[in-house]
């Protein structure tokens, strides 16, 4: 009789240590994170950045490692969680992106979509790049707001009426024209760009309204008249 | 004094094995709950439903488990002496069977996925006791059959992988050569898609940038050579311009290449073992470029358990690495269908493809033409790293490519396999190795990769064509440079291709 209660009292005993001493913290998935092991790395960083997007900073670097090795069999979860908690670490994806032109495919594409994921959240930061260190990667961003769509445009009208370098501008207003109907915010900055020096500017600010839906009537406030930027 | 009228009794070892088995069960179960929960956040995440089912199972086997540790524990008190072996028998028997089960569901290897199956199997068996107990005495002569049954077709498997292991240790054959896990699924990962066209060519059926590799004629006694390689072996040119064509003519021999971009030379051994020896060519040659394969990261080198993922990795076992290679030897046999390929009408085709390509890319017969593939920063950075790798004061570890030529050779047995060592474009270019140097910050040995690479493989016994001092007497262009690789790109254009073709030629003759 006591043998049977000494058993019912150690599985109970059993039973609370396996319960109690369940799911991981933060700080245990940081900590595996240095795992030898790219299996434990990789499920710390999942975890991680499942449990705490907005802490899953440390875990970035792993699960980039982590959707290039094909070791773990965790390729696609890394690639689901980069990009579940892409809005969260825009500027270290694009970090990234723009100092690793070496990085596979997988890498890259992970990127790009978990960018897109992030949507207006992402997008003055891409078009902060793209008038700075991310020219050479221009191709890429600029698909990534096409994807964004109508979320993107306040932002990319705020790098077609940015100071400095006619390119960014001139992108900007070529990915207006892309984006066709969807850009109806960007009209007040398209008519302002109509006024501008730049002639390639002007022509595809004008091609950019064209594709909003009508012709531009008007040249915008900025405009220089007859011997400058405006329609003719 | 002797009693005589008592029973002989039976041992009493079994009886308490089998409860000390059971509580080690059970503790194994709990551990493995402990572990699935513990890692619940990500394995849910992977396994989806899977990971509750895994729980389910635990926590039900484990419950059943903690029972029959009860109903042992009991019958042993109250003296209960029947005989246990048929308890023991059946541990065995779901050992094998979770074994089995963990190779064809949990792959790749991984320690936790190995722990929650060991939980899981011990449970089972945990669970499986009191059905048995309650078996045989409903049924005793059903529950013996099935004992014995199971009992030696488990025995019998282990035994099969166990001789297989004896056999291939005391004479080794590539049917049963055993390559590390990772570079399979490195290989399928990066081969072409079979069709894929490259510069106007398609890739073969089996993914790579040649012609279909079939097996040899009846009546062809020409030289059968076999190229592996990584990208170069791929090429960055037209099929008609790629070294191992232009060495098939200079040969007149069947030159299949083997070349999937971005492998390096634990994948060689894997191909050498799983595709190129099948088809059994007369000699095998890995064309190493220093570049990359020398530094590299063995793939299992930092992933523990060695000894546990020979058994319960999926490739290491030999049963099944058997199995699956007389399968895809059956598949492309039936794939060929006896169908051969015509040979006297291929160089006139070679020709015309050649052709063709010169017209489509001139680039390939002008150089100067040639449009970067990179841009020139990040060509230069590329080449820096891969020159302090290589050639800054600590030596470029040869771990990993010293154990895989090795196993290369294991696995060829008689046929020859032989080495070709492709240079890094900075150590043809005088001008790109000015630039590096100028950047550098350290000394830089130039010609140590090979420096080491060719003792080690002189020491070793092997072969070698080191292309080095072949490619540095190619007569310079007009503006003074070789351009025997591709602008800003690092792998050979056409002109690098031929002499290649041209060196190994001279070698393999």
């Amino acid at each position: 009789m006591r043998a049977a209660h000494r058993l019912r009292s150690a599985t109970w005993l059993l039973v609370a240590l396996t319960v109690g001493a369940c799911a991981k913290s933060d700080e245990d998935w940081r900590a595996d994170l240095g795992s030898k092991d790219p299996y434990v790395r990789g499920l710390a960083a999942i975890g991680l950045g499942l449990q705490s997007p907005r802490a899953a900073a440390p875990a970035l670097p792993v699960l980039f490692e982590t959707v290039d090795r094909s070791q773990t069999g965790l390729e696609a979860e890394a690639a689901q969680v980069i990009v579940r908690i892409g809005a969260e670490h825009v500027e270290a994806l694009l970090d990234e992106l723009i100092t690793n032109p070496l990085m596979t495919d997988q890498r890259r594409g992970t990127i790009l979509n978990a960018l897109v994921e992030a949507g207006a959240k992402a997008a003055p930061s891409i078009t902060r790049r793209l008038a700075g260190d991310g020219r050479e990667q221009a191709g890429h961003l600029g698909d990534v707001l096409l994807n964004i769509g109508a979320p993107a445009v306040p932002a990319i009208a705020a790098l077609l009426e940015s100071e400095g370098d006619a390119a960014p501008r001139r992108f900007a207003a070529f990915l207006l024209v892309k984006l066709g109907p969807q850009a109806r915010a960007a009209r007040p900055a398209l008519e302002r760009a109509l006024g501008s020096d730049d002639a390639e500017l002007r022509a595809v600010a004008e091609q950019a309204l064209r594709a909003l839906g009508r012709a531009p009537s008007r040249a915008g406030p900025g405009s220089r008249g007859p011997s400058g930027a405006g329609p003719r | 004094m002797k009693r005589v009228n008592e029973a002989p009794r039976r041992p009493r070892l079994p009886r308490s094995l089998v409860l000390a088995g059971l509580i080690a069960a059970l503790a194994l179960g709990a551990y493995a709950l402990h572990c699935a929960l513990l890692h619940r956040v990500p394995l849910a995440f992977v396994l989806g439903l899977r990971f509750h089912l895994i729980v389910l199972l635990l926590v039900g086997f484990g419950a059943l488990t903690a029972l029959a540790v009860r109903r042992e524990a009991r019958e042993l008190r109250a003296g209960d002496d029947r005989s246990r072996a048929s308890l023991l028998r059946w541990a065995v028997t779901i050992g094998v069977l979770t074994w089995l089960a963990f190779l064809f569901v949990a792959q790749p290897f991984q320690r936790l996925h190995f722990e929650l199956a060991l939980g899981l199997g011990a449970c089972a068996w945990g669970a499986l006791v009191l059905g048995v107990r309650q078996l045989e005495r409903d049924r005793p002569r059903l529950a013996r059959g099935l004992d014995l049954v199971a009992f030696s077709l488990a025995i019998a498997t282990l035994g099969l992988e166990l001789g297989l292991r004896g056999y291939a240790a005391v004479r080794p054959t590539p049917l049963l050569a055993r390559v590390s896990a990772g570079p399979g699924e490195v290989v399928e990962r990066f081969r072409c898609a079979p069709g894929e066209i490259r510069f106007g060519f398609p890739c073969n059926p089996a993914g790579f940038y040649d012609e279909e590799f079939t097996p040899r004629p009846p009546g062809d006694d020409r030289r059968h050579i076999a190229i592996v390689g990584d990208s170069f072996s791929v090429g960055a040119v037209p099929h008609a311009f790629h070294y191992t064509t232009v060495l098939e003519e200079l040969l007149d021999a069947r030159v299949d290449s083997f070349g999937i971009a971005g492998i390096g030379p634990a994948e060689y051994a894997h191909l050498v073992a799983t595709e190129v020896l099948p088809l059994a060519p007369d000699e095998v040659v890995i064309a190493l470029f220093v570049g990359n394969d020398l530094d590299v990261d063995d793939p299992l080198r930092d992933q523990p358990d060695a000894g546990l993922r020979r058994w319960f990795q999926r490739d290491q076992v030999l049963l099944l690495v058997a199995a699956d290679r007389l399968g895809r030897e059956r598949a492309a046999a039936r794939r060929r269908g006896g169908v051969l390929e015509v040979q006297d009408e291929a160089s006139d085709a070679r020709v015309a493809e050649r052709d063709a390509a010169a017209r489509a890319f001139p680039w390939v017969l002008d150089p100067l033409r040639e449009e970067p593939t990179l841009d020139e920063a990040t060509f230069l950075d590329l080449e820096l790293r891969r020159a302090v790798t290589l050639c800054a004061s600590d030596p470029p570890s040869l771990d990993v490519v010293s154990r895989s030529l090795l196993a290369a050779r294991a696995a060829a047995g008689d046929r020859p396999v032989r080495v070709l060592l492709i240079p890094d474009e900075f150590q043809i270019d005088e001008e790109l190795w000015g630039a590096i140097e100028e950047r550098a910050q350290t000394p830089l040995e130039r010609d140590r990769p090979q420096r080491l690479l060719n003792a080690w493989l002189a020491e070793n016994g092997f072969e070698v064509l080191d292309l080095l001092p072949h490619l540095r007497a190619e007569p310079p262009l007009a503006n003074g440079r070789p351009h025997l690789y591709h602008r800003a790109d690092t792998h050979f254009n056409a002109r690098g291709n031929d002499a290649a073709a041209r060196a190994l030629a001279e070698f393999l003759r």
